[in-house]
Formats: C-alpha cells, structure tokens, sequence
C-alpha cells in the first residue's frame, strides 16, 4: 500500500511570499505580485522531497488574524480550524513569515501556534531582511516560539532547501512552552517580548521605501506621478508595438494569399483565406499591443508602486462609495474582470465588496485592446502631439479613462441609492519597493502570451469557422443582382439586428460582430475580417482598417469604441458574478446597467460627432 | 458537382461540426456534459451491442475540468471551476466556499 502523502498548508500574513514558495516547491507558476490580496482561493499542488516523501501542499488566501471576516481569510480560518467542508486539518502548517516586517506577522504566527498543530516558521525575504541590517536570532527565535525556524528566499532557486530538509527528517512537532506567559492574552506584548530577545531591528522602515514614499506619496506630486506614469504606459503601447503588429499583419496577408494561390477554387480556399489568414489572423496582429501592456502592469505589480496608488486614490474611492481596498480588484480587471470580481473576496464589507464587483467590468480588459487598437489604427490619424505625444496614444489613454470615469459614475450612484451610508477606513500594508527580476516579467509574458493563443486557437477560431459559415451560406438564388453576402444567413440577421443598433451609428456589419463578442470580445475583429473578406477583401489588419474606414464614419467608429467601453459583453465574468454573489439579480443589474449605459452613450457619441462631423 | 469540391465541402461540413461543437460546449458545459451524460446512459443499457457500449463508454463525461468559461483564465487565479459550470453546478458539486482546489504537479526534471 502506498503511502498517504503530508499535508501541508502554507499560511501567513497577506504579500509574505507565500505563493512564491509554493511555485518553488510545486513548479506551479501562480500568481504572485508585491501587494496584498493577490491570493484569495486555496491552491494543492504536489511534490515529493529528496528522500521521496510525497507532499501535498495547500497554499492560503493571506490572513493578519483568525477574527478576520473577508471571504478570503475565512477560508484559511475554516481550513486551520476544520471547519473546511471536505478537508481535514493539514499535518503540518508552515506559517511563512516576511522577515523585514516581523512585527506584524509574528503575531498571526502566534495564533496558529495556540492551534497546537505540528507547525514549522519559514522566515521568507531574509535576504532583503539582511540587506537592511536585521539580525534574527534563529535559534533564539524558535526557542521562544517553541517550533522549527528555517531561513527561506523563496524567489532563489534554493531558497526552499532548509525548509524541504526539515520536513524531510520529519522533525515536526506540536509548538511547545511559552517564555513569556505573562503575556498570553496580548499578542501584541508577546511580539514585542520575542523581538527583544530575538531579533534586531536597526530601522523599523527601510530609508530608501521613505526616500521614495516622500515623493510618491506626496499629496500633490504622488496624484502627478500616478497620472504621468499611466498616461504613458498608453504611449508606449502603441509607440512600440505598432511595427511588430504591423509586421504580423502583412505577415499574415502574405499567407493567406500563398494559401490562396495554392488551394483550387471553392469553399475550403474561402475558409482558409477569409476565416483562418483574415479573421484569427487578424486578431493575433494584436499581440503585441497585449504584451507591451502587459509588461508594464507586471512591472507596476512587482515593484510595490501599486499599493502606494491605492493609497492616493482612496479618498477618491470613498467619496464615490468604493473605498482603498478596492482597488487592487478593479487593477487586476484591467487584465480580465474575472480575477477582478475574484479578488473582491478581500474586501470585509460585503457592501463595498457588491459595489466593486459591479464596476470592475467597467475596467477596460486586454480583450478589448484588439478592438480599440484597430478602430484606432483605422480612423485617428497617426499624428504627434506637442512634438512628443502620439494622438493614438492618447485616444487609447482616454478610452481607458472612459471605463475608469463611469465606473467612478456608477458606484456613486449606487451609494446614493443604497441606506447605509458608513465608510469604512483603508487599512492597507505597503511593501517595500522592489526591482522587477526580469525572469519572472518574462515568465508573466509568456504565460499572458500563452493564454492568448489559447483563445485565439479555442474560442476565437471556433467562433470565426461558424461567422464565416453563416457569411458565406446559402449561395445567392440565380439572378440575383445585389452582393452574394446580403442572401447569407449573415446578411438576414445583420439586417434584423441593426434596427435596434442604427440609432448608434452601426452598419449591419458591426451590429452581427456584437453577437460572437459576447462570448469573446476579441472576435467582433475576427468576425469583421471575416465579412468583410467574404464580401471581397484581403484579410489582414491593415485591408481590414481600409475597408472600415470606407464603410463606417468617424462617428460611428467612436460610437462603437464607446459601446464596447461599456457593454456587458463577456459572458464568463457575468457567470462569475453569479458565481461570487449566488445571486441571479446582482448579474441582471449588472447587465442591465451597462447594456443601459452603453446604449445611451454610443447613441450620444455618434449624435454628437454627427452633428461635429 | 467534381470529387475535388465534394471533399472540400465534407472538410468544411466537419470543421463547421466541430466548431460548433466546441463553442457549445464552451459556452455551456454542464449543459453539454448533462446531454452527453443521457446519451452515453442510453448506449450503456444492456442488451446493446458492443459498438454501442464502446462508444457509451467513450461518451460518458469525465467531470467539467477548464478555465473560466470562454478560455480567459488569463491570470491563473480565477479558479478551478469553469465559471459557466459554477454557475450551473447543483450544490453538492461544490464545497460551502464555492471554491474547489486547483491542483499543481511539478514539472519532469
């Protein structure tokens, strides 16, 4: 019989590496970034030690108490407690401890040592904790916490190595003795008693984190800095990406024209060209727009600059109904609104913690780059501002502040509409400021990279098959005069679906693209490509801008950059919603809302630009 | 009509099926899994032929796995549960926290 494998869990306060250390054991690549709440569901991965002992590890949402109340704590709480439906409590709980800032987390590491369950201390970060002077006692430190210490740089390949050794001689215990009884009920006075003994602390805060905090924290010039920083990571997105994306567009037009060339005549050779080189291709012209972005909102995760932005923009969120703490949800939205109406878990009150989830799918994701950046490419000329600025650049910037401005909107008018009034105070840690390793940037990249092919190769192209099937099916009855793709099943349904969108500015072209995207946004490109291929076109990026910009107004493309800024169209974060809430009417709101907003302001923007134009 | 465009409508009426098919299931997975689940049960009754009960056994859905519905599962915190199948999964499917392990092996050395 084999056996059992050890249970692990790893717990601790919020943003002390916890998941670090579950990638360097596992392999696992989750999520990590220098700020709190970025870990708000249980994760098991499985390893097996030098010796062969199989491990199975539990990763925790992070907990500064156990009479925390956030959905994400609880989980560790219930889980340490047993109280977990379907898990037993772990054999072994290693509380993992950042080693710059034991002060705080010594006193959750006491908590779990009232549990009486085997427990070991990993003492996470010592090399920063080094660099900064601080000298820790280890042998003294666990003599008077009465269980293991071991060292651990969980970002170093061997980081984890004192760690795997011990569990590896099995030299886990229940902790034991207490040298200051005294002090049993506050943990506070036990903290202080250990430190004293243990650790020395020449600096409670780093000097330079306060050297920089003076400026970025600055009531006038921190709120400058955080403007100034966004608007030109908005530069650089086009400024840099554009060549590459250009370059795989006429990449891929090429292609398709060999692929043309070489297939005979007949439906295949359309559904290659058009679905395969002019829709899907088209839409992986917009990668590197995705990872430009992306790069610099790792480097903004992993230098500890994001919690300090919260910071600024707490008052602002209070005033609006939201507070400090949402704002990490609504950032992790600008990837994806899934993770976002997810990392609500953290937010305690379960008010404010509603009023985020219903926002952050205002929050522009990276699916709607691809849309934004070809209506951008197709009708903003590419023109510089004040010699230095990039006019695309800041239609793309301003489009983002768009999402930001009517989120703002909404969770005011929520707080207007809701009776409890209180505001809750942010409470929020700030991590030392750190240089991003560029290996975990590059490995952040390829996994974003990654999860677009996926759905480039998934959802996008089962969805571009299907739009072209139905652009190009039924054939046109003999005699008939007007274009073959008004006869198609797609002509019919466009033609029934731009009543209720015309009002708006869209052709019945955009009105069927607005179908597939509710399932993935990036498709609405795909499917443009698509149908306008089958009508007669090349399918790349740059024939695609063409043919927009000779069938569609300026009105009517900033009608529809309006629209998608708005609409509710992803249906996984409306399942998520529901998911999180368990509740059908928190998904119709959110709908009903944007679809409301979105309709009204598309139809604004092009009566507007109309009457400008 | 020649064989040379009767092959190519056959290839375009299987990768049309399978798209279909695919998006279907992505978009409605425990929907499909509970009609993939009623057919492999009708293949299964006894006193069916061996093709049948080969292709029932083949059918019958291994438990919904994925990302988040459409694909996304863009920052690999968004949870084990595809968000569609949450959605509709009956209670006892899920644990009180609505959560349910993401579970990680280390990579071949």
């Amino acid at each position: 019989m084999s056996e059992s494998p050890l249970r692990i869990a790893l717990v601790g306060n919020p943003n002390c590496g916890k998941t670090a250390l579950f990638n360097l054991l596992t392999g696992a690549r989750q999520k990590v970034a220098n700020y709190a709440g970025v870990t708000v569901e249980r994760k098991e991965g499985r390893f097996v030690t030098p010796s062969g002992r199989k491990i199975r590890l539990l990763d925790l949402p992070g907990a500064y108490s156990f009479e925390s109340s956030s959905p994400d704590e609880r989980i560790t709480r219930d889980l340490l407690l047993g109280r977990y439906p379907g898990e037993a409590v772990p054999d072994l709980v290693v509380c993992v401890a950042d080693a710059t800032n034991l002060r705080l987390h010594l006193r959750f590491v006491l908590e779990v040592k009232r549990l009486g369950r085997p427990a070991v201390l990993a003492l996470n970060m010592m090399d920063a904790a080094k660099r900064r002077g601080i000298v820790v006692d280890v042998p003294e430190l666990s003599r008077q916490l009465g269980m293991p210490v071991v060292e651990t740089v969980a970002v170093q390949r061997s980081g984890a190595k004192a760690l795997i050794d011990l569990i590896d001689r099995s030299e886990t215990q229940a902790p034991h003795g207490d040298p200051h009884p005294e002090n049993a009920d506050d943990l506070h006075a036990a903290v202080r008693g250990i430190l004293v003994a243990a650790v020395t602390i020449p600096r409670a805060t780093d000097a330079r984190d306060d050297a920089i905090d003076s400026w970025t924290l600055h009531p006038v010039i921190g709120p400058l800095i955080l403007a100034v920083v966004m608007f030109l990571v908005f530069q650089a997105v086009y400024s840099l990406a554009k060549p590459v994306s250009d370059a795989i567009g006429d990449g891929f037009g090429w292609l398709g024209a060999q692929a043309g060339a070489i297939l005979p005549d007949g439906p295949l050779r359309s559904l290659v060209t058009d679905a395969l080189f002019g829709g899907v291709g088209t839409v992986l012209g917009f990668l590197p727009e995705i990872l430009v972005l992306f790069f610099f909102i790792l480097v903004l995760e992993e230098s500890g600059y994001l919690p300090r932005a919260a910071f600024l923009l707490d008052r602002v969120m209070l005033k609006v109904g939201l507070t400090g703490r949402s704002f990490i949800p609504l950032l992790s939205s600008f990837a994806c609104a899934i993770p976002g109406v997810m990392g609500t878990r953290s937010i305690t009150d379960p008010r404010d913690r509603l009023a985020t989830m219903l926002v952050a799918p205002l929050m522009t994701c990276s699916a709607r780059l691809p849309v934004y950046a070809l209506l951008i490419g197709a009708f903003i000329p590419h023109r510089a501002i004040l010699g230095v600025f990039n006019l695309q650049g800041i239609v793309l910037f301003a489009l983002y502040v768009a999402g930001i401005a009517g989120a703002m909107v909404v969770a005011w008018v929520m707080k207007r509409l809701r009776r409890d009034h209180r505001e809750h105070a942010l409470l929020m840690e700030l991590p030392s400021y750190r240089l991003p390793r560029p290996r975990d940037i590059a490995i952040g990249l390829w996994e974003r990279g990654a999860i677009f092919l996926k759905r480039l190769t998934g959802i996008i192209l089962a969805l571009t098959v299907l739009m072209w099937f139905i652009s190009t099916f039924p054939s046109p009855p003999a005699g008939a005069v007007g274009p073959a793709i008004d006869y198609t099943f797609a002509g019919y349904l466009g033609r029934v679906l731009q009543y209720p969108f015309a009002p708006l500015g869209f052709n019945w072209q955009i009105s069927l693209s607005l179908i597939p995207a509710f399932a993935a946004r990036e498709t609405a490109v795909a499917a443009l490509a698509t149908v306008y291929a089958v009508a007669g076109g090349d399918g790349d990026t740059a024939s695609l801008g063409y043919a927009l910009a000779h069938n569609f107004s300026l009105a009517s493309a900033l009608s529809l950059m309006v629209w998608f800024a708005f609409a509710p169209q992803c249906m996984s974060t409306l399942a998520v919603i529901r998911r999180e809430t368990r509740s059908w009417r928190a998904v119709v709101i959110s709908f009903t809302y944007m679809f409301g907003i979105a309709y009204v302001a598309s139809f604004l923007t092009w009566q507007i630009a109309t009457r400008l134009s | 009509m020649n064989i040379g465009l009767l092959a190519q409508y056959a290839v375009v009426a299987v990768l049309v099926a399978m798209s279909t098919f695919y998006t279907v299931r992505k978009l409605a997975p425990v929907w499909v899994s509970r009609r993939q689940a009623a057919v492999a049960a009708l293949l299964l009754k006894p006193g069916r032929g061996a093709f049948a009960q080969r292709l029932g056994r083949a059918l019958q859905p291994r438990g919904a796995t994925g990302d988040c519905g459409d694909g996304c599962g863009t920052c690999g915190s968004c949870g084990p549960t595809d968000a569609t199948d949450a959605t509709d999964a009956p209670d006892t499917a899920r644990n009180a926290a609505g959560e349910q392990p993401l579970v990680f092996h280390p990579p071949r050395r």
